[in-house]
């Protein structure tokens, strides 16, 4: 059937999604089993020529420590603690949260999301700013300028890392183990009752086993998340030496190592992965569990007594630090000349809106300064254009996967489109990088031009986009199209008239939601962007870089805020439970 | 008003077969139901007819033309076969109202605004759907969204109308009320209508000529009267009648009683009868079953007496009219009228001769 218009239209998407994910990541495992330009001294073999240099290097070598063990163990000691206490907290926040009478419930039912709704290395810099030490230069941080000097360990490295990726996960864990509470049916606890069971029974035989799925699953998603997350060990990190295995691959870039970067992105790829790989076979496991997504209506609420008020204080805590502080903190420093001198002469406006300041490089105020719109206008046309093209492609590969009558395409493209998601950001980006670092074929190398961040958020975005549209496409069901193409309507024209006005609702959520992940994101943009296609998120580093730090927190604050209200809106419009998103 | 001619058809998905080897020819004006039960390959055929399936071997002709030829290669496409398909889920497009439902198929044939709103309108008079124009698809009962449904097709007066089990949603009443509908229809437009259905009240009350499918092939087809009274099979004696018939196993007793004398092989024989083809009485005239009243069960307007042979076996159900003179736990004695006696070899053919003859030694 040469003639199948879904035939063309699938052939084509996979073509473009092969070149667009599977080429680059086959291309940067290659990397790393073949000698990189100019290291055919160290490798011994002609450039382009296979080498095991770079494994062994990495793995069997007097480097290899570290080189690559220590950052591996500090990404697995980071990624495994982060969200075991996050699984910890989340649960029990969770449980207070749908089961008790803890005052302000549905208040804080939103308010404790807030902190995912926040790029996560807004919380660093807020670290950076209360609890810098004298270890790192310039500017004090508010600690030492009240007079303490902070230990390194609790400023730099292991433990903030821990801390902030704990407090930025935590939501992450409410929503999913909240979500399987409030649909675990309540008669199931009731049937127990009656039986006699005793609460304490109840709680360890029958509700913690029909929710382990769910915390299984929420415990891999946040470790999977964790591994490549780059942007706060990159803060947290550097002061004393402290390297996770996306940082590495960031210094291995950034010295010309592509073999290394290439070896750095693999492992992350592999736990990414294997992490994602056992998620999936756990979640086929839990279909056995027909208890969970059952629709018990009826949640009884347990009193807390006496514990009412404490746990009210308790949750009020963490909602404090986890959001009030941070926010405060980062908004005060812009305010102040010197960190952590609260009086009235030391504060200005002049990071916002100053002209002609006595500085290097920045001389104005971010809201008049040009590399902070240009950047800003990056931001949101990158972000914007990769949201409605990747919804777009999402809708396209719905449409396909709903009407292929070849069961392979179908497969093929569900497949390739969600393999994004188990690569983390950085590792994606390098394997973006080794793509379009050089011109290949027709296609111009793209290194450089906004067209690689372009791209790559693109890719990064199609996994959940196809999702939407894969859904959306089996909601509404076959009829309704062939009843417009008995009458004579053409595959565009149903698209347009039929398809696209029913799939309204569902493109706008997902094109919101790619969007403001686009705007936060920063371990896909770190390695592609130059400082002439700086987006707020890279340019915030790179002021950081800089030492500009009242600046780089004026950034983080509008990214913050651009954030939060999209995801506001999302929660008005859609519910919380799309606000998780992937 | 064409034929619709169709030759050796065949659907395969995957390795199973929907349809397999089915020839019908669909007269002129008829209104022919394809009646079988669920996942039997009904809803298949109708879409290849209409053209939203391709088919994987035979022929299918409209009037004419060949639409459709698997050896030749030759395929029409839906939009060029002058096909109507309403289907089972109605399948209106929820996001325009009633008005704009209907007016799309104009629209895409490019006639002028004037034109389409003429036409329109009087197709949601003819539907008695009017004041439904503004309305979405939502606001609307299922029996007023079948009409929607309807006016949509025909508003492009389609020369076949494919109905795809087109009252299996409304309550009793609306059927009727719509099978009068269609009734009209078809003699107003002169359309030809095929529709499918898995319910033989819907099949008998609608339709002038049925065709009986199971497991993807035909198994007879006539109308209504003649596949009751005389089924080709044991499947469909069996899956038209309600209650339904009554089956005697080969070899059981009561079947010996029932296939007349001088039968070669008596023991291989089933024999079915139908429930409203017997006399109940209290006293033996000789070639009666012996059997014991279980259970009288009132059906609105007529009576259901469940019965329990005396030499065991399945329980026999009898229709009756008039509420019979019995109580349960009595002993009667049914005596089988011969139009209603079935006799069917083991491969489930029915053996229309013994019938006969049956009927013959009865005289
Ligand atoms: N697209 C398809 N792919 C694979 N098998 C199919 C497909 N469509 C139908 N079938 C199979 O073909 C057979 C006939 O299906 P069909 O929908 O024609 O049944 P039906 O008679 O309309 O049933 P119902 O009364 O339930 O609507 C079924 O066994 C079904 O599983
Ligand atoms: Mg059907």
């Amino acid at each position: 059937m040469a003639h199948d218009p879904v035939l063309a239209l699938g052939l084509a998407l996979l073509v473009v999604f092969l070149w667009l994910i599977a080429l680059p990541i086959g291309m940067i495992v290659e990397d790393s089993f073949t000698s990189q330009p100019g290291d055919s001294a160290r490798t011994g073999v002609a450039d382009g020529a296979i080498t095991g240099y770079y494994m062994s290097r990495a793995l069997a070598s007097r480097m290899s420590t570290i080189l690559f063990y220590a950052p591996l163990w500090n990404t697995l000691l980071v990624a495994v603690c982060a969200s075991a206490l996050a699984l910890v907290i989340g649960a029990l926040l969770a449980w207070v949260l749908v089961r008790s009478d803890v005052p302000l419930r549905g208040w804080f039912a939103v308010a404790l999301i807030v902190p995912y709704m926040l790029p996560v290395w807004t919380f660093a810099l807020a670290w950076v700013t209360l609890f810098k030490n004298s270890t790192l230069g310039g500017q004090p941080g508010w600690a030492q300028a009240l007079g303490a000097q902070p230990p390194d360990w609790l400023a730099y490295g292991a433990v903030p890392t821990i801390a902030i990726l704990t407090l930025h996960y935590i939501p992450f864990a409410i929503l999913i183990i909240g979500g399987a509470l409030r649909r675990l049916d309540g008669q199931l606890e009731e049937a127990a009752q009656i039986l006699g069971a005793r609460r304490q029974i109840i709680l360890w035989r029958i509700v913690i086993p029909a929710l382990r799925p769910a915390v299984l699953s929420a415990g891999l998603l946040m470790f999977a998340d964790a591994i490549g997350e780059f942007s706060v060990p990159y803060i947290l990190g550097l002061p004393v030496k402290f390297e996770t295995l996306s940082v590495s691959l960031f210094r291995a870039i950034s010295t010309q190592q592509n073999g290394m970067a290439a070896v750095y992105a693999g492992a992350v790829l592999l736990i990414g992965v294997i992490t994602l790989g056992i998620d999936a076979w756990m979640l086929r496991e839990a279909r056995r569990f027909t208890t969970v997504g059952g629709k018990g209506t009826i949640t009884r609420t347990s009193p807390l007594h006496a514990a009412r008020w404490p746990v009210f204080g308790g949750i009020m805590l963490l909602f404090v630090v986890s959001v009030v502080v941070p926010l405060v903190t980062l908004l005060l420093s812009t305010l102040m000349h010197i960190p952590g001198r609260f009086d009235a002469g030391n504060f200005t406006l002049d990071y916002w809106i100053g002209r002609d300041l006595p500085t290097v490089a920045l001389p104005n105020g971010i809201l008049f300064s040009s590399e902070f719109w240009a950047a800003a206008w990056n931001s949101v046309r990158i972000a914007g254009m990769a949201a409605v093209a990747a919804a777009a492609l999402g809708l396209l590969v719905g449409y396909v996967v709903a009407h292929s009558s070849w069961r392979w395409l179908a497969n093929a493209l569900h497949a390739i489109t969600f393999f994004p998601y188990l690569v983390p950001g950085i590792a994606f980006a390098a394997a973006i990088l080794v793509l379009f670092a050089a011109p290949r074929g027709p296609i111009p190398a793209l290194y450089g031009t906004p067209y690689i961040l372009l791209l790559a958020l693109i890719a990064d975005q199609m996994p959940f986009a196809s999702r939407v549209g894969i859904s959306a496409m089996a909601q509404l069901g076959p009829d309704i199209e062939d009843a417009a193409r008995i009458m004579g309507a053409g595959m565009m024209r149903r698209l347009r008239v039929i398809i696209l006005p029913l799939m309204k609702g569902a493109l706008a959520t997902a094109v919101l939601l790619s969007f403001i992940s686009g705007i936060k994101g920063v371990s896909l943009f770190i390695l592609l962007a130059v400082p002439s296609t700086d987006v707020l998120t890279t340019f915030s580093l790179r002021l950081v870089d800089y030492g500009y730090a009242q600046a780089a927190n004026a950034v983080v604050l509008v990214i913050a805020l651009i954030a939060l209200i999209g995801s506001l809106v999302m929660h008005r419009v859609a519910g919380p439970g799309l606000a998780a998103g992937l | 008003m064409p034929d619709i001619v169709i030759e050796n058809l065949t659907k395969t998905f995957g390795k199973g077969h929907a349809v397999k080897d089915v020839s019908l020819t669909i007269r002129d004006g008829s209104f022919t139901c394809i009646l079988g039960p669920s996942g039997c390959g009904k809803t298949t055929l109708l879409r290849m007819i209409a053209g939203l399936e391709r088919t994987s071997a035979g022929r299918i002709g409209i009037g004419a033309r060949v639409v459709d030829d698997a050896a030749q290669g030759t395929f029409v496409p839906p939009e060029q076969r002058g096909v109507g398909l309403v289907f089972q889920s109605y399948a209106l497009w929820p996001h325009m109202t009633v008005a704009q439902n209907v007016a799309f198929g104009l629209r895409l044939q490019r006639a002028n605004a004037t034109a389409r709103r003429a036409r329109t309108d009087a197709m949601l008079d003819t539907l008695r759907i009017t004041d439904l124009a503004d309305r979405y698809p939502a606001q609307l009962s299922g029996g007023q969204q079948q009409r929607v449904a309807l006016a949509r097709t025909l508003a492009l007066a389609p020369q076949v109308l494919l109905l795809d089990e087109p009252l299996s949603n409304l309550d009793a009443a609306l059927r009727l009320a719509m099978r009068a509908e269609l009734a009209r229809l078809h003699r107003e437009f002169g359309t030809t209508i095929v529709f499918v259905t898995h319910d033989q009240w819907e099949a008998m009350t609608l339709a002038t000529d049925i065709a009986v499918l199971a497991k993807g092939e035909v198994q007879q087809t006539g109308s209504a009267s003649a596949i009751y009274d005389q089924p080709a099979s044991r499947f469909v004696a069996e899956f038209i009648g309600n209650p339904p018939i009554n089956i005697f196993a080969a070899g059981s007793d009561a079947a010996r009683a029932l296939i007349p004398a001088g039968v070669a092989d008596p023991a291989r024989v089933t024999v079915g009868l139908r429930p409203e083809a017997m006399q109940l009485s209290t006293v033996n005239n000789g070639q009666s079953l012996a059997a014991t009243v279980t259970a009288l069960i009132p059906t609105g307007g007529s009576w259901v007496v469940e019965m329990a042979l005396q030499r065991g076996g399945t329980p026999v159900l009898h229709t009756t009219l008039q509420r019979p003179a019995l109580a349960p736990m009595q002993p009667v004695f049914i005596t089988p009228q011969k139009e209603g006696t079935h006799f069917f070899a083991p491969d489930g053919r029915c053996l229309p001769d013994l019938s006969l003859r049956s009927k013959e030694t009865s005289r």
